[in-house]
């Protein structure tokens, strides 16, 4: 080790491209800061995060048992409002998966180098993020015990789901990215699995970390097999990022709803939900990094980058928003206008804002490096974001139904306890896995940690790295 | 991170096009052909020919200035290395705005037949229009095209100016300055963008809307972009001037955006029309309904397999994009789809019946004419390179793995 750098937020690639990982980059030294964390005995915070996770996790149970026991009547569904906490949970929980996709297939494709460091937790997060959400649509559906009537399956009865209805696309379409995100993640996995089979000392952790890594031995051609399914996969996964969303938008958009019918909801589902996907890596990264002290490999640099990424998606989030609402003008349709006038001043004005504050507002302070760079702040942005995209599904479902063309048949949505507890325990399901995530597989994806290091450059010259004057010499 | 092969930096001299060059004589082929077209354009057929033909050309040949602004501003922004050495392409495309700017006069003289709102009394037996007068009055609409123009243009000419500064004092504050500035001129290009095309492709159709219209319009700037740059450094590169700098992995380059816009712009055109059809609320269907009646019918059909399809499947492979032959058949074939696609927009709002005018021909090469020449005379003036980048090492030893 020549130079160690502690920082590398500041580093402008004009003058040479920044390092990634920070301190000891060595491949013993990744290794060894990535799977401690799960050797030494599991840290307080995470047993108590866990606890917790537990509780909400009961509390889940009991919800879903009573609500199977009483029927959906038991949420706050009224006559205009018939979707309510559910729909929005569920396209709430699968938005936050989509940055998971991003990040470990888009990126990829895009030669993103950082991603390395974050794609591991943001992968297992999405996985997570999609067992919330199918919990939803999997109860909506009020006889859970005919919930696989959801499935083209060829039976007596002649029970063939509706095609021509985007609700069953959604099966098809969140089942695919269920599927392959966790074939992906399997995939990225296998490399370090192999590693802790090595250093683990226990019988049965050596035995099961051993069956699922495969018989990985690391050779040239498990390599080549490895980084050849890797980059099909990425390819596979990338059209996921936009489809899925995309179908879970025309849930809305194919109606003739003011408020839901509009053209640019595929692609603003889309950034909504990478918008939202990246806050929750924030949200999840930020202490995981420092309880497991992976500072220098999740660096300050990998957070700027969310940063600007939910910069941008946020922009164009309210891009969308600035569009919906003029062409609710232009267009010259009037329960269009009111659509709109009603969300911003109507009885709902108060969920209105509230998603405006934290989706159109907040990110606006990342445009400043200041709060990019620090973490507290990137923290509670995070929340607010998270906050803020729920609130617009709760919006965009809500307010356009509440007041409906008739009148008289108008109403006021309020959720229910078990709309509220059923909720909160979704969180509880996702905070078990995660705990249990951190606590047995790696986080952070080491093999291809490795790779983006200085040292795995065949080119590699110890010291002719980042020459002071990059102006005029070929790279290095 | 990235490795140099050995490919030393010609000088800017070397760079810099020959006059006996075929590229500098571009200017001079570009304008004789350019104002014969326009002069015959307005000359034969009636007024309306002439208008509608020279708003689908218009539109057409604009779309890439405004593409190579984005493509250049991105850039910066995501302090990309790979297309430091092709990016003058772009950057010299991005000065035709200005003189896009002049070809602009003809549409506010020819407003009133082009823009059925801006015709007099249109508003007083259509409420309709009446409600849209606020945005939809001959003042506002000069306003606003004025305001675009100047916004596009302080962006082109201050990011070209300072990449030329570059060339002599090779300054990374420079390109600092341009990153910084990169978020902010996108936000300013997204929105001015977007409502240009409100104004001058969608309201052709008063009645209609819808909010992804400003994405397709971007997205298919972005498709004629790469396919335009993919055919100039094939071009350079047969012709030696490029002395090494653009190299096969360019090409690959661009190919893969042009594989990626082609994708983009089916995926938001397929939106658009999808939840119209889906809904089928008559305002909005009508859109469409003209568009598959007729003549018009197996024209949409033919943007269905000529702009995805068919380019998807040949673009999907590597050595398409790769082998100079395959990109520029591909490239072409974009380019000509890209109009398609224009005209499709554009025309049924004035024709209903597909009627292919000579005007359509004028019009198509008077402005053509006039934006190679714009091209090729900003193209000629600095090296084809910009020498001192401080990322140029970077893009010569860029390699598709």
């Amino acid at each position: 080790m020549a130079v160690t750098i502690t920082d590398n937020s500041n580093f402008d690639p004009v003058d040479g491209r920044a390092p990634l990982i920070l301190g000891d980059d060595s491949f013993a030294g990744i290794t060894q800061a990535v799977a401690r964390p799960m050797e030494d005995p599991a840290p307080t915070a995470l047993k108590v995060v866990f606890g917790i996770g537990l509780m909400l996790l009961g509390l889940l149970g009991v919800s879903l048992a009573y609500l199977i026991y009483k029927g959906t009547g038991i949420w706050g569904l009224n006559n205009p409002v018939g979707w309510g906490w559910a729909i929005v949970n569920f396209v709430f929980w699968v938005g936050i998966g989509h940055a998971g996709t991003l990040i470990s297939a888009i990126l990829f494709l895009f030669r993103q180098k950082w991603r390395t460091s974050i794609n591991r937790a943001a992968e297992a997060m999405t996985i997570f993020a999609v067992m919330c959400a199918l919990i939803f649509p999997g109860v909506h559906v009020g006889r859970v015990w005919v919930a696989y009537w959801l499935l083209p399956l060829p039976n007596q009865m002649a029970m063939w789901p509706n095609f021509r209805s985007p609700l069953l696309w959604d099966v098809f379409a969140v089942s695919i990215y269920g599927t392959v995100s966790i074939l992906f993640w399997y995939t990225g996995l296998i490399p370090d699995l192999a590693t802790m089979r090595d250093r683990s000392k226990g019988a049965l952790a050596k035995k099961l970390y051993g069956l699922f890594a495969l018989g990985w031995r690391g050779s040239n051609r498990h390599w080549q097999n490895y980084e050849r399914a890797y980059l099909i996969l990425a390819g596979l996964s990338t059209p996921l990022v936009l489809s899925v969303h995309t179908i879970v938008s025309f849930d809305f958009a194919v109606s003739q709803l003011p408020g839901w019918h509009t053209t640019i909801f595929p692609p603003y589902f889309v950034a909504g939900a990478i918008f939202s996907g990246f806050a929750m890596v924030l949200t999840l990264m930020i202490p995981v990094r420092s309880l497991f002290n992976l500072q220098h490999i999740i660096t300050t640099r990998h957070l700027e980058n969310t940063a600007k990424i939910i910069l941008l998606t946020g922009s164009l989030v309210g891009y969308a928003y600035a569009m919906e609402f003029f062409i609710a003008w232009y267009g010259g349709n009037a329960y269009e206008s009111y659509a709109f006038v009603n969300r911003m001043f109507g009885p709902y004005a108060w969920a209105y804002w509230t998603m405006v504050s934290c989706n159109v507002i907040t990110p606006q302070i990342f445009w400043f490096k200041k709060a990019r760079t620090n973490v507290y702040i990137l923290f509670v942005a995070s929340i607010f974001v998270n906050i803020g995209m729920w609130f617009e599904r709760f919006v965009i479902t809500v307010t356009s139904l509440h007041r409906d063309f008739l009148p008289s048949s108008w109403d006021y949505f309020h959720p229910t306890f078990w709309d509220v507890s059923t909720f909160l325990g979704s969180f509880g399901l996702f905070l078990v896995m995660f705990c249990l995530f951190l606590r047995f597989l790696p986080a952070v994806a080491i093999a291809e940690v490795k790779a983006v290091t200085p040292a795995a450059d065949p080119h590699h010259h110890p010291h002719a790295e980042n020459g002071d004057d990059g102006h005029d010499e070929g790279g290095h | 991170m990235a490795h140099a092969h050995a490919v030393s930096i010609p000088t800017a001299d070397e760079l810099t096009l020959k006059s006996e060059t075929g590229f500098a004589k571009l200017p001079l082929i570009g304008l004789v052909v350019g104002v014969l077209g326009l002069v015959l354009n307005f000359v034969m057929g009636d007024h309306h020919a002439q208008n509608t033909a020279y708003l689908v050309s218009y539109l057409y040949f604009l779309s890439f200035g405004i593409g190579a602004i984005f493509f250049v501003i991105i850039n910066f922004l995501v302090r990309s290395g790979w297309n430091v050495a092709i990016r003058r392409v772009a950057e010299a495309l991005m000065l035709t705005i200005p003189v896009m700017a002049v070809l602009f006069v003809p549409i506010v003289l020819g407003m009133e037949d082009i823009f059925h709102w801006a015709h007099p009394g249109a508003a007083d037996h259509d409420p309709i229009l009446a409600w849209k007068q606020p945005y939809l009055n001959s003042g506002f609409f000069i306003a606003r095209a004025v305001a675009y123009f100047v916004m596009w243009s302080v962006i082109a000419v201050y990011y070209q100016r300072k990449s030329v500064s570059q060339d002599t004092d090779g300054s990374a504050s420079t390109t600092r300055r341009l990153q910084m500035l990169g978020a902010p001129a996108l936000l300013v290009m997204s929105l001015s963008a977007t409502f240009a095309s409100f104004d001058w492709n969608m309201s052709t159709d008063p009645h209609w809307f819808s909010t992804i219209f400003g994405i397709v319009y971007f997205a298919g700037s972005q498709v004629g972009l790469f396919a335009f740059m993919a055919i100039v450094i094939v071009a350079l590169r047969n012709g030696g001037h490029d002395r090494g700098t653009m190299s096969v992995e360019h090409m690959h380059g661009v190919g893969k955006m042009l594989l990626g816009f082609t994708v983009f712009w089916t995926y938001v055109s397929f939106s658009q029309f999808f939840l119209i059809w889906y809904g089928s609320i008559p305002e909005e269907t009508m859109w469409y309904a003209t568009r598959f009646r007729g003549a018009w019918r197996p024209v949409s059909f033919a943007l269905l397999i000529g702009h995805f399809i068919l380019p998807f499947f040949f673009f999907l492979t590597r050595w398409t994009k790769r082998w100079s032959k395959t990109l520029v058949f591909g490239s072409v074939w974009l380019l000509v789809m890209h109009y398609v696609d224009l005209y499709w927009q554009v025309k049924p709002n004035f024709d209903a019946d597909l009627t292919l005018t000579a005007n359509d021909f004028f019009a198509f090469i008077g402005i053509g004419g006039i934006f190679i020449a714009a091209w090729g005379f900003a193209f000629r003036r600095h090296p084809i390179v910009p020498v001192r980048d401080p990322r140029l090492p970077e893009s010569l030893s860029y390699e598709n793995l």
